[in-house]
């Protein structure tokens, strides 16, 4: 797991090629998107990230604000582990989206067919790149709101006897 | 599965006639009815008054009848019956007359019959003998049922001594036809005798309750027709009637008596010829079904007309000997008649059911009118329909042949069918006349006159029918004597009076379906339902494939895509920024930009400078990982054998020029072993640069996932395996690096299957390698296998000693 050091919103990505890795972290710094960029090796890595990861100071494992997956991972798959995380209570919301070179039709059901919010291809050309990921960035982590972390509603007081 | 044959079907007063219970016995005979058990001391409980019976009604003990002697002897029997003769000769009665009495223990009641003593005759018993014996041998060589027949006539007259003896044939609707017969010969004193021989005689003339007697009481004499019956006096309290089933002197009821003496005959004797089919004897008695034809075959029917005849005990055991041998000869006609005709279904079926179907299950050859014909001639039909009335595919094999109904008409006949014989099969000559069937008047009776329908599925509800039709077969038929008018139910029951041949054009009726047609039929269902099953196992085993090989061209679509996309987009990408960062470096500054220090502008350049370096580096990186992906697609495109290259080479010299190619690769990895010499001087004729390619993949492999805890161990052998055609080299390459799961040990050598390895030194590529291995060795007809071993994996080859004759280019 490779952390950056700038601070800002978290974004997972399962990837374990280095040079992969690499390319997203110049492209992200390119668009100079104040991001959290981390990196796990595929979708078990992602899983277990996940399951351990949730306190809001855990500066090791910090909770994503979105997961980037590819579809092609050593392992456990993209797809697999889409179903994996949206059969668990605690990675059931969290914004999920497809990171792929594939523009396969059914690849794209399939990725939202097993719970995925959005699926971008990873276009080459890199002006159109940089404003997909631009888009990106500014809908679902300026725009949108998002689901609260696990540990905020596990805080959340109850709300009184259950009378049912 | 037997066939019913549906007939109009028409019940006469005969049919309901009490035959086995008449009330009297025939007058040359005495009866005495003892009580169940047979306590020869006890009252009897009926005697037939042919002897002279006490008048004052009191009872009646077998001492008051018959001598002491006679009396003793009967105690003698009935006292142990299972061991006894039922037969005892020389029975004399009070009132002086010999009789030859036959005993018959029944529940009901214990019969004691006396027939007349014959005159004593040593020589009697051997010249029957022989003649049963000339029968049975005489019976064995005759080629066809007629003829056995027709022995059978001869030979029982003979040793009967009847003036006419006739093989007599039910047909399917109980009528029946001399089919042979032997006649006294014309010796100018009695009047001569007439031939039946042809004759047709309808169903009424022995009539239904008389048909189900001879499947119990095979042989029916009747001494002296002229002679009416005796009263059978009941002497107990007890009146009801008494069965006489199984009685010789059973009386015979006067209809008969009038027939016979319309016919001129004096006495008659006439045994049952029962033929069991096929499925009956494998069935076994016990199954017998009501539905199931009664195996009666036809009677031997004996007639006297130079006065009464009484044939004794041992005579009726003759002719019931020979009539049973009949049997078995017909029987034995018959199954080698089946068996012809259903080898004859079988080869003249094969164009039809073998036919190879492409993928879409179409006859890749359509079997020619001759082969046409030849199918409806094994079955003497006219025409051939496979018609589907339910949901099941019914254009699997849609048959037409020869001359049909219309289309109309076979889907109504099939309508009908499903319900009238559901599952079942039916036969019948004469479709036109069955009465529930609605649609007979839309059926052309020139083409189906006769149906032989077989159901495909015997589950019925619906099904696929086979039908064969027959023509019209327009016929004369000799009747004996004109056919009975339908009479109006309880009508006296009367005979018919004439006996003169009497012809009759027979309209709407075909052929009969004979026994053997009725095997070729179910030969042929029997084929169909093979064929269909085998065409849809095919058809599922192409789906399978398909499918696979879908699955197999997505999976190469996907990895491909993916593994050769994604370099090219890191390129593309680096490319992006490479363009960025240079505009950002020498390009005009931006307007209204604050001018930079002189200082800071040289550190940013060099910081720029080592930041492009860097992505220029990662460009080349992707790109050559892209090289060596679009290489290894490409062996993977030409892996195989070139028939032009094929050489016997030595395995050795291939395993050093693959290590050869490894080159930096290998020594890069310390302290490697690599061993080779197991492969000794081996040679194999094989396409060299391929085979070359195999070991250089499986060595790569080795270094890739070697275990980087432990020094690599590299080593393969060889070795011969057999000899002559069958035997082949096995080639082995081992290591003891990080192996592999079990459930991988096939899927690795699938194109585009990577496995992610723990501690494993690294895994680039695009999971060709052992696909590639696997398709060269295929190519030269040899095989390829993984075997775990504790630590690493091997791979053994097994190379065919001809693999230069290697096998097809079975690939995508």
């Amino acid at each position: 797991m490779v952390s950056e050091t700038v601070a800002g919103p978290t974004i997972l990505v399962a990837e374990n090629d280095e040079q992969h890795r690499f390319v997203l972290r110049r492209v992200f710094r390119a668009i100079a998107l104040e991001v959290d960029l981390r990196f796990v090796h595929d979708g078990q890595a992602l899983l277990d990230y996940l399951e351990a990861a949730g306190g809001p100071a855990d500066p090791d494992r910090p909770w994503p604000h979105l997961v980037l997956i590819d579809l092609h991972m050593p392992r456990l798959d993209g797809i697999g582990a889409l179903e994996a995380m949206r059969v668990r209570s605690r990675l059931r919301t969290v914004p999920t989206i497809v990171f792929s070179s594939s523009d396969q039709a059914h690849h794209v059901d399939q990725a939202y067919a097993s719970g995925a919010n959005a699926y971008l291809v990873k276009v080459g050309d890199f002006n159109q790149l940089v404003a997909h990921l631009r888009g990106m960035i500014g809908f679902w982590l300026k725009a949108a709101r998002l689901p609260r972390r696990p540990d905020e509603t596990q805080a959340e007081p109850a709300r009184g006897p259950d009378l049912a | 599965m037997s066939v019913p044959i549906v007939l109009a079907a028409t019940e006469t007063p005969c049919d309901r006639e009490p035959v086995h219970i008449p009330g009297t016995v025939q007058p040359h005979g005495v009866l005495l009815v003892l009580s169940p058990g047979g306590d020869a001391r006890a009252p009897l409980i009926a005697a037939s008054e042919t002897i002279a019976l006490p008048p004052d009604g009191g009872p009646v003990t077998l001492a008051d009848l018959l001598r002491p002697d006679a009396v003793l002897m009967l105690e003698r029997v009935l006292r142990s019956p299972d061991d006894a003769d039922s037969l005892l000769e020389g029975m004399e009665t009070q009132d002086g007359r010999r009789w030859t009495a036959l005993l018959r223990p029944e529940p009901a009641a214990t019969l004691v019959e006396l027939e007349p003593e014959q005159p004593a005759d040593p020589a009697a018993a051997r010249r029957i003998l022989l003649d049963l014996n000339r029968a049975i041998a005489a019976m064995r060589h005759k080629p066809d049922a007629r003829s056995a027949c027709a022995v059978a006539c001869t030979q029982l007259r003979r040793i009967s001594g009847f003036d006419r003896v006739m093989a007599y044939r039910f047909m399917a609707d109980w009528s029946g036809e001399v089919v042979a017969e032997s006649l006294r010969e014309g010796d100018g004193i009695d009047r001569p005798v007439d031939s039946y021989l042809g004759l047709v005689f309808p169903a009424s003339d022995i009539p239904a309750p008389m048909r189900a007697l001879y499947a119990r009481n095979r042989l029916r004499l009747i001494g002296d027709a002229s002679a009416a019956g005796a009263p059978l006096r009941a002497l107990g309290s007890d009146a009801a009637p008494i069965d006489l089933t199984d009685a010789v002197l059973r009386g015979v009821a006067p209809v008969h008596l009038q027939y016979l003496s319309n016919m001129g005959v004096r006495a008659s004797m006439s045994v049952a010829i029962t033929v069991s089919g096929p499925e009956q004897r494998a069935e076994g008695a016990s199954a017998a079904g009501a539905e199931r034809p009664p195996p009666l075959w036809g009677l031997l029917a004996c007639h006297h007309q130079s006065g009464p005849l009484l044939v004794d005990h041992v005579r009726r055991q003759a002719a019931d000997t020979i009539a049973h041998a009949l049997a078995w000869r017909l029987a034995e006609l018959a199954e080698a008649d089946a068996a012809r005709q259903a080898a004859s279904m079988h080869t003249a079926q094969a164009p039809f059911l073998d036919m190879d179907v492409d993928e879409d299950g179409a006859p890749v050859k359509v079997p020619d009118a001759t082969e046409a014909a030849a199918l409806l001639a094994v079955m003497d039909a006219g025409g051939l329909a496979v018609v589907g009335s339910g949901l099941e595919a019914p254009d699997a094999l849609a048959l037409r042949l020869g001359v049909l109904p219309t289309e109309a008409a076979l889907r109504s006949l099939v309508g009908w069918l499903d319900l009238a014989s559901p599952g079942r099969p039916l036969a019948t000559d004469r479709l036109g006349s069955v009465a529930s069937f609605e649609g007979a008047a839309r059926l052309d009776a020139d083409h189906a006159s006769g149906l032989l329908a077989t159901p495909l599925a015997e589950a019925g509800n619906g099904g696929t029918w086979l039908l064969w039709f027959r023509p019209e077969l327009r016929r004369s038929v000799e009747w004996a004597g004109r056919k009975a008018e339908p009479r109006e139910p309880l009508q006296a029951l009367t005979p018919r009076a004439s006996f003169a041949a009497w012809h009759e054009e027979v309209a709407g009726r075909s052929a009969a379906w004979s026994e053997a047609t009725l095997a070729a039929a179910r030969v042929f269902r029997d084929g169909v339902v093979a064929a269909l099953s085998a065409r849809g196992a095919r058809a599922v085993r192409a789906n399978a494939l398909l499918q696979q090989r879908n699955a197999e061209i997505r999976f190469f679509a996907d990895a491909a895509t993916h593994d050769l996309k994604e370099p090219l987009w890191q390129v593309q990408v680096l490319c992006g920024l490479l363009q960025d960062g240079l505009a950002e470096l020498f390009g005009p500054p931006e307007p209204g930009a604050a001018p930079r220090s002189a200082a800071f502008e040289a550190v940013a350049r060099e910081v720029a400078e080592l930041e492009l370096e860097a992505m220029a580096g990662r460009i080349v990186v992707s790109a050559e990982r892209m090289r060596a992906m679009v290489d290894e697609l490409a062996r993977f495109a030409v892996a195989g054998r070139d028939p032009e290259r094929l050489r016997v080479v030595e395995l050795r010299l291939l395993a050093v020029d693959a290590l050869e190619d490894l080159g930096e690769a290998l020594r890069a990895v310390p302290d490697a072993t690599v061993s080779i010499e197991g492969l000794g001087d081996l040679a194999v004729a094989c396409d060299p640069p391929q085979l070359r390619r195999v070991f250089q993949n499986l060595f790569s492999n080795a270094l890739k996932y070697r275990a980087v805890a432990r020094p690599l161990e590299l080593r393969a052998t060889a070795e011969r395996r057999g000899v002559g055609a069958g035997g082949g080299v096995v080639i082995r390459v081992e290591d003891n690096g990080v192996g592999f799961a079990p459930a991988e040990a096939r899927q690795m050598f699938e194109p585009f299957r990577r496995f992610d390895r723990a501690g494993a030194a690294g895994s680039e590529g695009l999971g060709l390698g052992l696909a590639i291995c696997a398709r060269i060795v295929d190519a030269h007809g040899g095989s390829i296998e993984a075997v775990q071993r504790m630590p690493g994996a091997r791979f053994d080859i097994v190379l065919p000693a001809d693999a230069g004759a290697g096998v097809g280019e079975e690939a995508w």
